[in-house]
């Protein structure tokens, strides 16, 4: 028990260091939504997210684990953008997820921490342009930088009601911010070059609802519902009011078609769209629903030892919630396969996925990646 | 202990490896994408703004004799430049009848003489010039007009002519004189030892020189005498007394002050301007100056040597009391900004163009709470030894008044989701 909470007061911690999914599609309203999936489950296209004791979407799926585990993902991604503008070939990294989770012995619960991306909103943005200054055309660079997001933290708990059922809740802080800065500098060197910078934060909270049900020893099916509240707003120190975030709702099923193959999906649901008349009264694009749809398998070779270099694989589509153009909304499609293994007397295990997603809104905006992305999970 | 395999202990070293290199690609990061906006510009781009401001009326003065005429770097001797003479004058220190040798002072005879004058400046285009070198009185000091000087220009008085190398722009002119010559700097018993002399310009057009004053260093004037000492020992009789100027100036054809009711600049006793603005509290608090330019139209082509262009600098103030202001200094904090560089503009003679300074460090200085006066004081290099004044029109006069042309940034509400 003291292990348990000492790793989720260190998970709590480790936000510090949860970097973003930088993309141009998270250039608007509160970024790109995270995933809050582990390496395996990201594998699989999302599809077992629900199921997923080392994800963070459904508190149940923690009576999943047998012992205590912690994990953290790291992630690099190699991303293609193209818009009106030109295109470009972009790379960089982040640790979107770092969980610790075990049963508490004799007590029939299950307790979890963890700290994940909500929203990502690193990006660096390079325009060009011409004013006139003082009756003559002047050339400007502006580089426009956003570092950071919001993070969730999760406390959670469930509970086994029977053989068949679990429950799980969960708390939730939402927390972080946005060092935003823009940079100018001009072709006339009598102008001089300024930056301007502001720091975003933001504050909220959740809470989230579970269930998870193995309905036959082939299907289980898995639920969650979670609702986040206002998050309060300040830009250096100055409060500016409040933004209604999303509820959202998933519903997953899992099939053991064969011994060797495990098959799962979801279809998750946000009502993102709580957040369009704040961002519109902001000057902002707006902000729209989104649903996703996830579908995954797992083969292992041998279903006796299923943790020996299983080949999982997987196909995910999800729509975006901030549009780069009031009216549109954007979307992502992307398909994944990945594998891991565990050692140390399966104390110990590394995953590794590897998604190659596409991206778009209307005909201007598109943007390609390849993911791949690494775990590590430990048993004490 | 737990046994570990040996194909486990390879997976374990595999799955390692893998992330290490995994956790060392996550090291590499180039985030900028090409934008497009309006769509990927939360928030937009800052807007940049450009407006002009006057001075405050009847803020802006101009305040004289900051440089009298010979304490400057220069000394000034033309003829008919721009319809203005100039001769310079010199009074060297005394020269004594004798000469410290070995710890004794001891008599001599003169052998010959030497004047060294150095050339500042001159007209590059006008060749064949020369300075002509008369005596005056001893006794001549600050209060010498140009006809003092003018009448002492007669052949009786004439020390020598040194002509100007067409190849010299600038350096050391000589004037040796020995045998009989030396009659003409022979100093009297009732001088003290003291040999003044002016210096005047000839030459084919109407042109000037500037020649280094006794500030001047290498190339202040000096008057060597040569001698042979009272001294047996005939290795020791040669030896040579070098005196520098004690006192110098110069005398010009320029009328009286410049126009009240314009600024000016230069000059002998020279002239400074200092010219008052209100910065709006827009600008005064928050917003980022990109660049500042201070305006000047002459009210008439600036007189000067041409090709020997004067520098008008633009200088802040730390506090405002009138013409005794404090200048602000270069890489010194002036209000709220450091300045960085020198706020100049050069002075073309014969030019009616507008001039242009700029002075973004000292507009920076004036914003915030702790802010500099709102004021420029502008003055002229080399101060009290140029041949160039400026006159720009004021708030008084009401035409050609300075401008105050500032571009700045306002600041960027970035979007707040």
């Amino acid at each position: 028990m003291r292990r348990l909470l000492l790793g989720t007061l260190l998970g709590a911690l480790f936000p510090c260091v949860v970097s973003a999914q930088a993309s141009q599609f998270g250039t608007r309203g509160l970024g790109l939504p995270g995933r809050g999936a582990s390496v395996r489950a990201m594998a699989m296209g999302g599809g077992f997210s629900l199921f997923d004791a080392e994800s963070s979407l459904n508190p149940a799926a923690l009576t999943a684990l047998e012992n205590l585990a912690a994990g953290f993902t790291v992630l690099q991604e190699w991303r293609s953008p193209s818009n009106p503008v030109g295109d470009a070939s972009l790379k960089d990294s982040r640790f979107p997820l770092v969980r610790v989770a075990g049963p508490i012995k004799g007590m029939g619960l299950w307790i979890g921490g963890s700290a994940s991306l909500y929203t990502d909103q690193d990006f660096r943005i390079a325009t060009t342009d011409t004013l006139m200054l003082r009756g003559e055309p002047v050339g400007i660079w502006d580089t426009t930088t956003s570092l950071g997001g919001l993070n969730d933290l999760q406390l959670g708990a469930a509970l086994k009601l029977n053989d068949v059922w679990s429950v799980g809740m969960g708390v939730h802080v939402i927390t972080g911010g946005t060092r935003v800065e823009i940079r100018r500098s001009f072709s006339d060197s009598s102008f001089v070059s300024f930056r301007q910078r502001a720091e975003l934060s933001h504050t909220g909270w959740g809470v989230s609802a579970g269930i998870l049900g193995q309905l036959t020893p082939r299907l289980a099916v898995a639920a969650m519902a979670r609702t986040d509240a206002k998050a309060h707003t300040d830009r250096d120190s100055t409060s500016l009011g409040t933004i209604d975030l999303p509820h959202r709702f998933g519903a997953g099923i899992r099939w053991q078609a064969r011994p060797k193959l495990a098959l799962a999906g979801h279809v998750l649901y946000r009502t993102w769209s709580a957040a369009n008349s704040d961002l519109l009264a902001r000057g902002g694009t707006g902000a729209q629903n989104t649903w996703e749809v996830a579908v995954g398998g797992e083969l292992v070779g041998d279903p006796e030892r299923p943790y020996r270099r299983p080949i999982r694989f997987g196909v995910r589509y999800g729509q975006l919630p901030f549009p780069l153009v009031t009216g549109e909304q954007g979307r992502e499609f992307g398909v994944s396969i990945g594998t891991g293994t565990r050692f140390a007397a399966l104390r110990a295990g590394v995953d590794l996925a590897l998604e190659r997603v596409w991206r778009s809104e209307g005909p201007d905006f598109s943007e390609t990646a390849w993911i791949l992305t690494a775990g590590v999970s430990v048993t004490p | 202990m737990i046994d570990v395999p040996t194909p486990v202990r390879a997976a374990r070293v595999v799955a390692a490896s893998a992330l290490l290199c995994l956790v060392a690609l996550a090291c590499q990061e180039d985030l900028t994408a090409p934008g497009s906006c309006p769509a990927l510009c939360p928030g937009g781009a800052p807007e940049v703004v450009d407006t002009v401001l006057t001075p405050v009326p009847g803020g802006d003065s101009t305040f004289i004799g900051y440089i009298e005429a010979g304490a400057g770097s220069a000394l000034l001797a033309a003829e008919q430049l721009g319809g203005v003479d100039a001769r310079a004058v010199l009074r060297f220190a005394s020269r004594g009848d004798s000469v410290l040798v070995r710890d004794t002072l001891r008599a001599f005879t003169v052998d010959s003489v030497l004047i060294s004058v150095g050339l500042l400046a001159r007209d590059s285009t006008v060749s064949g010039l020369s300075l002509v070198l008369y005596r005056l009185p001893s006794t001549v000091d600050s209060s010498v007009t140009l006809a003092d000087v003018n009448a002492a220009f007669i052949p009786a008085n004439l020390v020598g002519t040194i002509p100007i190398p067409d190849s010299i722009q600038t350096g050391s002119v000589q004037l040796p004189l020995a045998d009989t010559l030396l009659a003409r700097v022979a100093i009297p018993p009732g001088d003290s030892g003291i040999l003044a002399i002016a210096i005047g310009l000839q030459g084919p057009a109407q042109t000037g020189v500037r020649l280094g004053s006794q500030t001047g260093g290498s190339l202040a004037p000096a008057f060597t005498t040569f001698v042979t000492a009272d001294i047996a020992d005939t290795a020791l009789q040669a030896q040579s007394i070098v005196r520098v100027a004690s006192f110098n100036t110069f005398v010009t054809s320029t009328a009286g002050f410049p126009p009240p009711d314009l600024l000016s600049v230069g000059g002998a006793p020279s002239s400074r301007s200092l010219i008052r603005f209100a910065l709006p509290s827009r600008i005064k608090d928050s917003v980022q100056i990109l660049r500042a330019t201070l305006e000047f139209v002459p009210e008439s082509p600036l007189p000067g040597l041409p090709n020997d262009p004067a520098t008008l600098e633009v200088r802040g103030i730390l506090s405002d009391i009138g013409a005794k202001s404090p200048l602000c200094n270069l890489s010194n904090l002036c209000g709220g900004a450091i300045i960085t560089r020198r706020s100049q503009a050069e002075l073309v003679t014969g030019s009616t163009d507008t001039l242009r300074v700029e002075v973004p460090d000292i507009v920076r200085g004036w914003q915030g709470e702790d802010g500099a006066p709102e004021a420029f004081f502008v003055l002229l290099i080399p101060e009290g030894g140029s041949f160039t004044t400026a006159t720009f029109g004021s708030t008084r006069a009401g035409v050609h008044v300075p401008r105050l042309r500032i571009t700045y940034a306002r600041r960027l509400e970035f979007e707040v989701p």
